[in-house]
């Protein structure tokens, strides 16, 4: 049972036409876009699991398949031009091969090429970056764990962290991996179900930044 | 073309501003947002050029003319000025005047002001001192001695000018060559206004009235052949020609197949609703055309047809078109085809807030596409 009404918008347009047109009085005061399905579930199970409070009605949009920060910057653009409720605007953006501050750093130069230009940029807490875009407040996260034998860093990092941390897996299985969800498929498993199956306190040690992130909300 | 739309007071409007018009304009939202408004606040500024409406609609009520066709379009009760003209106002209270502004670009604009005390909309006299100069000449060539600083409106209908409630006629093209001075190209923003035309879903039941006020027209330019055309490629209707045969002691107009002839009436609600566009449309040179949800009735494939050729012939008749829609299919259908005939087109969300204040938000296509990306339906664009 969650705690908050999440709202998950999927890439299916029907499903959310009926899932908002049912509900006339959906409002949204923060949203937040990830980079795919897998990510969404993970952060639904994330804030059930860890019963997390958050305030309001939260948007969970999937922008999957978008994965470069071009073409990520003019959707963020749209979004911060024209929403008019919205208070904060959140984006998970996987790392992917670059250490978080060049990666918050790209993602600020092309939505300044979109005409967003955000200001006040600050690291606030561990690849938790705040900054501000007129009245919008946006909060990125640089997602993936880069001490982790991976080319490429993204949000499975996480489950791959409770998994050799339970000793289900070893790190050096781990290897001839690009990324942490070609991992994943292989294993059988989805990180929503690695989180469902662990303890609070294994969580809470492996997704903390994203924790505290969602604390934030 | 008008770049600008302002009004004020007008159903359940108390303010509302819109920039940025395009050679297309849609305008969505959910139910009681005001957006049929917007069209009929255009229409009504519209009535101060031309007072009667140009399809005779409501012409069996009292004094057919474009208030009464507004006062009476939605409810069809019988409403005159005189009995139900609040219903325009915000709140029935009629104490201020309607106000719209219209602009073409940064420098030209025309007020326009509806007041209770007088039935046709009144333009305001620009407050600028060359409009108080040319004024001047003409109340001195009149002999009035008050200054051009106590006269506000002008009416055209009655070829006067305002004082409040007070007026005073002069010769129409006395005030028109006023009207020239004052406001640069006045005779093309005016002619622009005065052929407005409007296509609300009332009209699919209004086949006679614009059979009779367009169809002499129509068959002048020769644009029946366009008609014939939609309805074969939008409505796979295999259309021979039109013709006109008799019914009862009158005639219809009626579609000619290869076997047999049909009354225009008889054909499908989809077909007929394109016909009326087309009829409408056909005719319309260097103005506005307003349609209310253009997708009633209409299956995808007759709406993408018809789309097609109507931003064919409004690209060639320079018309700007503003129409309402609840329809993503209609969005993205228009939005794909003004691409490929590089047409400008701006969709406006238009919501209102409990004091009737609409703040559009206005997308291009292209915000609409990164909007779908993301789950999120340009319709219900209220939730963010």
């Amino acid at each position: 049972m969650l705690l908050v009404p999440l709202i998950k918008f999927s890439r299916d347009q029907l499903e959310n036409l009926i899932l908002i047109a049912r509900d006339m009085t959906k409002k949204l005061r923060v949203t937040i876009l990830c980079e795919g399905d897998d990510d969404i579930n993970a952060l639904k199970v994330l804030i059930d699991k860890m019963s997390i409070q958050v305030s309001d009605n939260i948007g969970l949009n999937d922008c999957g398949g978008i994965s470069r920060l071009e073409e990520l910057a003019p959707i963020v653009a749209t979004l911060a031009r024209v929403s008019r409720r919205l208070e904060k605007i959140v984006l998970m953006v996987d790392a992917n091969t670059q250490l978080p501050g060049q990666r918050v750093i790209s993602l600020k130069q092309s939505l300044e090429s979109h005409q967003v230009m955000i200001e006040n940029l600050e690291e606030i807490s561990g690849s938790i970056y705040k900054a501000n875009f007129e009245k919008l407040d946006f909060l990125i996260k640089i997602v993936g764990k880069t001490d982790l034998p991976f080319k490429s860093h993204e949000m499975e990092d996480y489950a791959i962290h409770l998994l050799v941390m339970r000793g289900e897996i070893e790190e050096r299985e781990l290897s001839n991996f690009h990324k942490a969800s070609e991992f994943l498929d292989q294993y059988g498993k989805k990180a929503d179900m690695v989180i469902q199956e662990s303890q609070k306190e294994e969580i809470a040690r492996s997704y903390e930044n994203v924790i505290n992130l969602l604390k934030m909300l | 073309m008008l770049t600008t739309l302002k009004i004020n007071g007008f159903r359940g409007i108390t303010e509302c501003k819109i920039d940025g018009l395009k050679r297309i304009n849609l305008f969505v939202g959910r139910n009681n947002h005001g957006k049929s408004s917007i069209l009929e606040a255009l229409y009504l500024a519209s009535a101060a050029f031309r007072f009667d409406e140009p399809l005779k609609r409501d012409a069996d009520k009292t004094g057919a003319n474009k208030i009464v066709y507004l006062l009476n379009r939605r409810s069809g009760r019988g409403l005159s000025w005189g009995r139900g003209r609040e219903t325009l106002w915000y709140r029935y209270d009629t104490r201020n005047a309607i106000r719209t502004e219209i602009r073409w670009g940064k420098r030209k604009k025309l007020d326009i002001e509806l007041f209770d005390w007088h039935h046709h909309p009144l333009i305001d006299i620009p407050q600028t001192s060359r409009a108080y100069t040319t004024l001047r000449t003409v109340l001195q060539k009149w002999g009035l001695k008050e200054t051009p600083y106590d006269w506000q409106h002008i009416c055209l209908e009655d070829s006067a000018i305002f004082k409040q409630r007070a007026s005073y006629t002069v010769e129409t093209d006395q005030l028109l060559s006023a009207l020239r001075d004052m406001v640069s190209n006045f005779a093309e923003i005016s002619s622009f206004m005065k052929r407005m035309m409007f296509i609300d879903a009332r009209l699919i039941y209004e086949m006679e009235k614009i059979e009779k006020t367009l169809w002499n027209d129509l068959l002048r330019e020769r644009q029946d052949k366009l008609i014939t055309e939609i309805l074969r490629k939008g409505y796979e209707v295999n259309v021979e020609d039109l013709t006109y045969m008799p019914y009862g002691e009158t005639y219809q107009l009626a579609v000619k197949l290869p076997t047999t002839t049909t009354r225009a009436d008889d054909l499908g609600d989809g077909a007929r609703y394109s016909m009326i566009w087309f009829m409408v449309a056909a005719l319309a040179r260097n103005t506005a055309v307003l349609i209310e949800e253009p997708e009633n009735h209409q299956h995808p494939g007759g709406l993408a047809k018809s789309l097609e050729m109507l931003l064919e012939l409004i690209k060639k008749n320079n018309v700007q078109v503003f129409a309402t829609t609840h329809s993503l299919e209609f969005i993205k259908l228009i939005e794909k085809i003004a691409d490929e005939k590089k047409m400008d087109l701006a969709t406006f969300f238009i919501e209102m807030d409990e004091t009737g204040k609409i703040e559009p938000r206005s997308l291009a296509p292209k915000d609409s596409e990164n909007l779908a990306k993301m789950g999120l339906d340009v319709r219900f664009l209220d939730i963010i």
